[in-house]
């Protein structure tokens, strides 16, 4: 007990310790010109992101994330179900589908942009762009791949197809459709950061981009510290999530066996 | 055949790769037959050229359609872009472009391999190591490595250095994450065999330690190389840096849609291949596992 508390202290503890190592180095004679003092960047943070900037550089750069994974999610769930319930069609369709699951999404950026012009809307479609492949196709095939047994029975009690779709198939896909959506989570947070720093008018990555042509070197950390956060704080969030929606699944067959 | 779960999952959180290969490469439904159909349409249907051709065809007809449809200067037409490739294929700058861009994905994912995978290791051996750096590396790798782009070409330029770095950095934390749990999960029955018969402490390295960490590097192998395409293409159409990701940047801003394209297809097919070939990988690792040696049998 003391020991597993200790150990839970020293994994706090190191990160703590490692900002504060941070901080006071780079206040004495460690800094140099491309890693200024984290006491200086805390200010700039402070100044920009506390809450000046965050209504006309957070608040587009968050919905372009949010709306574009949204819309993944749902898109990718209901074709995924479709796709998974016919066989032959998915087996059909699955190439393709692979194909643009493994291709570096980032390089259709630049293409996004001349297509649709640089706006949120480009935002949202580029973000859909590389976040649905991930989520269809873990979810066609964990549909596809549910319990024969399982499917069987749920059939012959004669439960009707609507039931079936949301207490049966679903939860069955779920650790996968979860395994999905987190894949999808990361890359949309790249995409957007890349499609602001390329060209954008507004957001976070756009406001490093400015930062950096003006050599601001403080204010394009603070900036890149932000990202970090929110990189952090999104995964952390899909963490509990994650922990709530599999929470039966982690009962039948995870800890209970250690 | 039970449950499939972390089965295609990459980064951020450990990756199962048992799990992951219980699940199989490709088998969802896979020989389902549906009655009624006849069966000279079912053995054409079966054969697999058949149906890569037809989808492929298929995929090819929607695309020019919606070329035509779009008409923006932006997507260009199957036709359009047929030609564009025999031009830009036969110049070296093409192939100049595919070296740069493979150069700085190779040496940094090698770099990454050589650094994360010893750590990761040695972190997963020592309970205590292991708790301390948990929440650290847990966290440094939920930052998205993109965001230093501008701070590395600011410091290294526009050059292949300034990208290898930053796919070091990129591709190090799933090793280093996927390398730790490796050490770390070893089965514990198997542990306390080897200990009881009592195998030296080369012999518990060789045949416990390191067959089963390799199936979760191979896993971290894996995502790193994916990640590090991604951070590669991504940087070259950030800061211009010459690579197959400036030549996409290229195409489109200069109007020359179907030359971007070939660029495009080709990052395409790069991961395709990258993604292909580590997953085979991530199966060879595994040989020692049961639900392989079940397939194997069959």
């Amino acid at each position: 007990m003391t020991r597993k508390v200790s150990l839970r202290v020293v994994e706090v503890g190191v990160p703590v310790g490692l900002v504060a190592l941070w901080w006071f180095l780079s206040d004495t004679d460690f800094t140099s010109y491309y890693f200024p003092a984290l006491r200086d960047i805390w200010a700039s943070f402070r100044a920009t992101w506390l809450f000046a900037r965050v209504g006309s550089d957070v608040v587009p750069t968050m919905a372009g994330i949010c709306l574009g994974y949204v819309i993944s999610v749902v898109l990718g769930v209901t074709l995924g179900v479709i796709l998974g319930s016919f066989p032959r069609l998915n087996e059909f369709v699955n190439p393709l589908l692979e194909f643009l699951r493994a291709l570096p999404a980032i390089a259709a950026v630049p293409i996004f942009i001349v297509l649709i012009g640089v706006s949120l809307r480009m935002e949202v479609a580029v973000v859909t762009f590389a976040a649905l492949w991930p989520i269809l196709l873990n979810v066609s095939d964990a549909v596809a791949g549910v319990d024969p047994v399982v499917r069987d029975t749920s059939r012959s009690y004669r439960i009707r197809s609507f039931d079936r779709l949301v207490r049966v198939t679903l939860p069955s896909a779920s650790p996968q459709i979860v395994a999905g959506m987190r894949v999808a989570l990361t890359q949309s947070i790249i995409i957007i950061i890349v499609s602001e720093l390329i060209v954008s008018a507004r957001g976070i990555g756009h406001y490093i981009q400015t930062a950096q042509w003006n050599f601001d070197i403080t204010a394009m950390w603070s900036g890149m510290i932000l990202i970090g956060l929110i990189g952090f704080v999104l995964s952390k969030l899909f963490q509990v999530f994650e922990y709530k929606v599999l929470a039966w699944h982690r009962g039948l067959h995870g800890k209970a066996q250690r | 055949m039970v449950d499939r779960p972390e089965a295609r999952a990459s980064s951020a959180v450990k990756v199962d790769p048992i799990a992951n290969h219980a699940a199989g490469p490709g088998d969802g439904g896979g020989g389902a037959t549906v009655a009624g159909i006849a069966s000279g349409w079912q053995l054409r249907a079966d054969s697999l050229v058949v149906r890569r051709g037809a989808l492929l065809i298929a995929s090819l007809l929607m695309w020019q359609i919606a070329a035509v449809a779009i008409d923006n200067g932006a997507f260009p037409t199957v036709t359009h872009f047929a030609t564009a490739v025999g031009e830009v294929v036969s110049t070296p700058a093409y192939w100049v472009s595919l070296g740069q861009t493979v150069a700085a994905w190779a040496i940094g994912l090698c770099a990454a391999v050589l650094v994360g995978v010893p750590i990761g290791l040695l972190i997963g051996l020592n309970a205590v190591v292991d708790h301390a750096t948990r929440v650290t590396v847990a966290a440094l790798q939920a930052i998205p490595s993109i965001v230093l782009v501008p701070l590395m070409v600011l410091i290294y330029g526009t050059t292949l250095q300034m990208k290898i770095i930053l796919v070091f950095i990129a591709a190090s934390w799933p090793l280093l994450m996927q390398s730790s749990y490796g050490a770390r999960e070893v089965d514990h029955l198997a542990k306390e065999t080897a200990r009881s018969y009592r195998l030296s402490r080369v012999d518990q390295a060789r045949y416990l330690y390191l067959p089963s960490a390799s199936a979760f590097v191979a896993t971290g192998l894996r995502i790193a190389a994916t990640i590090a395409l991604l951070v590669t293409i991504g940087s070259e159409i950030v800061t211009s840096a010459p690579g197959i990701g400036l030549q996409i940047q290229l195409g489109e801003s200069n109007g020359q849609p179907d030359r971007a394209f070939v660029y495009f297809v080709t990052a395409s097919l790069l991961g395709l291949l990258i993604a292909s070939a580590f997953r085979r990988i991530e199966r060879l690792a595994l040989f020692w596992h049961p639900a392989h040696r079940a397939r194997q049998g069959r």
